[in-house]
């Protein structure tokens, strides 16, 4: 495409030129060229849920799939409110507002076709979705990646219950109150934080918000502490880090408990029932253990992990079930080796994205692909460490196994890290989103 | 090897199905040439494309942002990530990183930033 069949092309786009773009960092904003009119020639593919999985698959079917594949991406909220950095609006260092980001930049740079709906149902034979609107929409491709679903702690099981007390586990209104709850709090209080046996999204974050909670109270409110219920037997990611975080940098504000069992939650009087005994506390943040998103079981996908999340084709991310042909499954939905977090599913994505592409050319799926998980983690209010690993597809045992030595954290906490995080999450949002 | 994927490219912007003996793109050989890809849909069966794009979360689409890598050098991009191999990977997020892949690996991802327009 020369730079006149490209300046046609924005225009049948209704893009008048690149200053559109939202410059969300320093650089000029850069919009690949060469992403032609979709004709929808090779297949149609529709994308179920636009967070950093979803967004990211249907930005690269469009990238990678040239004219021939047409995306529609169907997402039920108006904008996504990132879960990465979620933490940092608990201690008032980010408004919800600078973790949003809208669906335009995907529709006008790359001609996505965005539909907000829920998908209430899937016929994997005739190959349709049907939304709420009641609209059937028709696909050769199906790419599920509605993140997860709640499991419910038995106490919390009304909506006044669940405001009470918070997960704050899927960013938006539960991390306002969760904020509000610890802001409200009395000087030498008990904030309570339950964290469910693994698998859950994003593995280090509880350990996280134990970490920047205890700094903001040793801040706001005096003699403070930090109960960590943890249904492990252990921490389960960044160990060192947060290790030396529990026992020195926060020692004496946060009480580590592993191998903790947490039988009910009396939400009125904020009680915890424990295999510590009762436990009286000012604010009780109870993670539940999650499971695939709706779509996912309500569709039957869910056939590992004991029935909680999809079992997939790692070359493809394809359902392993029999039946569900065409339909893939990514992000934390999907049962793999690999951790369910923001960064690593934007991957998933671009190898899910590749796959259908080749697929729809008649070419099979990479053979070898790789995909790597970074996060950044703040300890502190202005201090940051960092865990990231890289994974390849392993053939003798059809999974992504870390590679290169096992997964690497930083070997420091320090400011310069808090500044890397967020030039981190900037590029990532950009490469995500728009 | 470039000219096997212009090919392609065309034949795909035209619509057509892939003959069988335009596959032979999806190896893991390093391509060495120099032409500068100028164009997302140019740059469709390099064989760095997807292994290249772990780069993209940090150093953005096809590397343009944070420490951009389009366009530089096969040696420059590929020289640092095997001198960073050989770093304590815990000192710095990229050492261990460049870690994960073989000297192939970098090879190919090198190339692929190397044909994109800086």
């Amino acid at each position: 495409m020369n730079m006149q069949q490209r300046r046609n092309f924005l225009k049948a786009l209704g893009v008048g030129g690149a200053g559109l773009l939202a410059p969300s960092l320093a650089r000029a904003a850069y919009r690949p060229e060469g992403v032609p009119v979709p004709t929808g020639a090779y297949g149609h593919v529709v994308v179920v849920g636009g967070g950093m999985g979803g967004a990211a698959v249907a930005k690269y079917l469009r990238l990678w799939g040239g004219s021939g594949v047409k995306v529609t991406l169907i997402e039920k909220n108006p904008s996504y409110i990132s879960n990465i950095l979620s933490n940092s609006v608990l201690y008032g260092k980010k408004t919800l507002q600078q973790l949003t980001f809208t669906y335009a930049n995907l529709a006008k740079n790359y001609g996505i076709n965005v539909v907000q709906a829920e998908v209430t149902n899937i016929d994997p034979i005739s190959r349709q979705v049907l939304l709420s609107t009641g609209a059937r929409v028709g696909y050769d491709r199906l790419v599920l990646s509605p993140g997860i679903q709640f499991d419910v702690i038995p106490g919390l099981e009304t909506a006044a219950a669940q405001t009470a007390v918070p997960h704050a586990w899927q960013a938006g209104v539960q991390t306002t109150n969760l904020r509000d709850q610890i802001k409200a709090m009395p000087a030498g209080g008990l904030f309570v934080l339950t964290i469910p046996a693994a698998p859950y999204r994003c593995p280090p974050g509880p350990y996280e918000r134990a970490c920047v909670v205890a700094d903001y109270l040793k801040t706001y409110k005096p003699r403070s502490k930090v109960l960590v219920l943890d249904a492990n037997a252990a921490i389960t990611a960044e160990k060192n880090n947060f290790t030396k975080a529990f026992s020195s940098i926060h020692a004496g504000v946060i009480d580590y408990r592993p191998a903790s069992t947490v039988l009910s939650i009396d939400a009125t009087n904020r009680v915890l029932d424990t295999n510590w005994g009762l436990i009286k506390a000012n604010v009780i943040n109870a993670i539940p253990s999650q499971r695939a998103g709706k779509i996912v079981t309500a569709t039957g996908l869910n056939n590992a992990t004991n029935g909680r999340f999809a079992g997939v084709n790692m070359l493809s991310y394809e359902s392993t079930v029999s039946g569900a042909g065409g339909i893939h499954i990514i992000g934390d939905s999907s049962a793999t080796t690999q951790p369910k977090a923001g960064h690593i599913a934007n991957q998933e994505g671009k190898v899910c994205a590749d796959a259908i592409v080749r697929s729809l050319v008649g070419q099979a799926p990479d053979p070898a692909p790789m995909t790597n998980s970074s996060c950044y983690t703040p300890i502190t209010m202005s201090t940051a460490s960092w865990l990231t690993a890289v994974y390849a597809y392993d053939a003798p045992s059809a999974s992504m196994k870390v590679v290169g030595g096992a997964a690497t954290e930083s070997t420091s906490i320090n400011q310069d890290q808090y500044q890397e995080m967020e030039k981190w999450f900037a590029n990532l949002m950009q490469e995500t989103f728009s | 090897m470039t000219q096997i994927y212009k090919m392609t490219a065309l034949l795909v912007a035209a619509g057509l199905s892939l003959a069988p003996a335009l596959r032979a793109d999806d190896s893991t050989s390093t391509s060495t040439s120099t032409t500068p890809y100028t164009s997302g849909a140019m740059t469709l069966n390099h064989p760095g494309r997807l292994l290249a794009s772990n780069c993209f979360q940090c150093h953005g689409t096809n590397g343009h942002g944070m420490e951009s890598l389009a366009g530089k050098s096969v040696s420059d991009i590929a020289g640092e990530l095997k001198e960073m191999a050989q770093k304590s990977p815990g000192a710095e997020m990229m050492n261990a990183h460049a870690r994960g892949y073989s000297a192939a690996q970098v090879d190919l991802i090198a190339d692929y930033f190397s044909k994109q327009q800086p």
